[in-house]
């Protein structure tokens, strides 16, 4: 059947495989290379002293490592668990809510995934704010002491958890609708006449059929929520008292406002083995085939 | 009856929590000064917010940078991935499920863990500070998604439309620009939209990659306004710009969901 050079189908692909190779392969070997060297601002573009594993033995051995990975547990928990609780609850109400219903819920669900990022930081620094966020006028209202939600260790992560979910959420609700889709009509009218209440139907018909599709949600929002610092950084900067430094803006900060580019690269290095555990992860789970033609 | 009305309040409460920071926003954004205690609907509603946002220095020209990064990175987008949806969907070739595979995994290393190096990588090459640097960037961000959108959409072109083609002695590269690239058009329109929508709201890359300041991108740029002044926030600048960010998000939905929804159940989102 074949009548074309099997040059035609590595032209078409030569682009896209091009870019990856480039951005991904050739760039996370010069990651390595930063790793083993050392890479300020100040040599960037000149040579580097080689130093081995001195990097690793000064990431591993600064306290801020580990209270950064400790942040980093807390957000990526926080963040995943609620975003895929309210992702599956919605999700599944838009399946079983009538179609007027849910056409007229759905695009207003969706619109925080649409936003950018600085949308999401900027909106929730305007809700939360001191003086003129809606939450303290409520607050106030109520005869409370105003809050300084920013301004509290505690607080400062729950506002960025609940941000990342506002803007997390629709792409879960997102990724298992479709998986809804696989629950038949036929078992809901079944379940209906032999009478079984929605929360019956719920955890012993649909949740059995959607374990699949919440793991692989579940994998794919943790590498999100893992990799997740930009609203952080539009937030609070990793502040207050670097309460909210989670471990990839410590590499980040290290990198571009102190100068310290290897000790970045090897918090990237780091970050990227624990990714390619959640990959290998997804890889089982969502079953992609690497073999066979 | 009671379970529905549970339901649909759980909808509705939701929806709340998503409008909260958009209404709370553009009623900001509205208002003359931003008054203590805040207003909860603009008693003397003003554009005075947007007026000194678009008259701030830099924010016109970034709005311009941001416009052509964004409609050019989308366009490369659609050409590459379309070019390789073909490749996959429809050209025969060793290894194909290895290089598919390998494009799925980028799809789990979101390109924020590659920023340090990329850095290096660049500044080496001349690339900071140079828009063209930040379009290639996001071509890798949009390529898993919109090459499965390619993919599986070429798998549904019929295949007696294709055999066809092939007995009229059409070869691989004029059946891809006559018969898929023009039955395409819902594809071409979701991977798109997708593109432009990931392009116009990067911050990261834009923000560290370019430093000069003719050059720079409009979310940047806004982040550099509200901060003008060391010690306080420019919250009206802050709640106008955001809306300003919001409006192409918001046409996407308008005019562009059902290609979105089409587009994500073809892009293995799934």
């Amino acid at each position: 059947m074949r009548r074309y050079s099997a040059l035609i189908p590595i032209l078409f692909l030569l682009p896209a495989i091009g870019i990856l190779f480039f951005l991904q392969v050739f760039v996370w070997s010069w990651n390595i290379n930063m790793v083993l060297h050392d890479v300020t601002f100040m040599n960037i573009n000149r040579a580097w002293e080689f130093v081995g594993l001195q990097n690793f033995i000064d990431l591993f051995t600064d306290p801020t490592t580990y209270a950064s990975l400790k942040n980093t547990a807390i957000f990526t928990v926080g963040s995943v668990s609620l975003q895929m609780f309210l992702g599956t609850t919605i999700s599944y109400l838009l399946y079983r809510a009538d179609s007027t219903i849910e056409k007229f819920f759905r695009p207003i669900i969706i619109i925080p995934w649409l936003s950018s990022v600085v949308v999401a930081a900027f909106s929730w620094e305007l809700v939360v704010a001191k003086e003129i966020g809606i939450i303290n006028r409520a607050i106030a209202a109520l005869g409370f002491e105003r809050i300084e939600f920013l301004g509290g260790t505690n607080t400062a992560m729950g506002v960025v958890i609940v941000a990342s979910i506002w803007w997390g959420t629709p792409f879960v609700v997102l990724l298992l609708s479709s998986a809804m889709t696989s629950i038949s009509p036929q078992l809901v009218e079944v379940a209906k006449v032999d009478g079984a209440s929605e929360w019956i139907f719920f955890t012993r018909v649909a949740l059995p059929i959607l374990v699949p599709f919440l793991l692989v949600a579940l994998i794919l929002t943790t590498v999100w929520a893992f990799n997740q610092y930009a609203l952080i950084l539009l937030l609070t900067d990793g502040g207050p008292l670097n309460a909210t430094r989670v471990f990839p803006l410590h590499g980040y900060q290290r990198a571009f406002n102190s100068g310290q580019f290897s000790y970045g690269a090897t918090v990237s290095m780091v970050s990227m083995v624990m990714n390619m555990i959640l990959v290998y992860l997804y890889i089982r789970v969502s079953g992609v085939e690497f073999a066979g033609n | 009856m009671s379970e529905k009305f549970t339901r649909i309040g759980i909808l509705i409460s939701y929806a709340l929590f998503t409008l909260l920071p958009i209404y709370w926003v553009g009623t900001l954004s509205f208002q003359k000064e931003i008054t203590f205690p805040p207003q909860l609907i603009p008693n003397d509603p003003s554009i005075n917010h947007y007026v000194r946002l678009f008259t701030t220095r830099g924010i016109p020209s970034s709005i311009l940078n941001s416009l052509m990064v964004a409609l050019t990175s989308a366009l490369i987008s659609v050409v590459i991935c379309s070019m390789a949806g073909y490749a996959f969907s429809q050209l025969k070739m060793k290894g194909k499920k290895i290089v598919f595979g390998l494009v799925l995994i980028t799809q789990l290393l979101p390109p924020a863990l590659n920023i340090i190096p990329t850095y290096s990588v660049f500044s080496e090459l001349g690339l900071l500070n140079n828009r063209l640097g930040l379009i290639l960037l996001y071509q890798l961000a949009n390529m898993p998604l919109n090459i499965f959108l390619f993919t599986n959409y070429f798998d549904t072109v019929e295949d007696p439309i294709v055999e066809a083609a092939i007995v009229d002695g059409a070869g691989p590269v004029k059946r891809f620009f006559s018969i898929f690239l023009p039955l395409s058009k819902p594809a071409v329109i979701a991977g798109y939209l997708f593109a432009f929508r990931f392009s116009w709201m990067e911050y990261l890359y834009a923000s560290t990659f370019i430093r000069e300041r003719s050059k720079t991108l409009f979310p940047a740029m806004l982040r550099l306004a509200v901060r003008s002044n060391r010690y306080t926030y420019d919250y009206g600048i802050m709640a106008a710009g955001a809306i300003i960010l919001l409006i192409p998000a918001i046409g996407i939905l308008v005019f562009g969901q059902k290609y979105l929804q089409a587009g994500l159940q073809l892009g293995g989102v799934d």
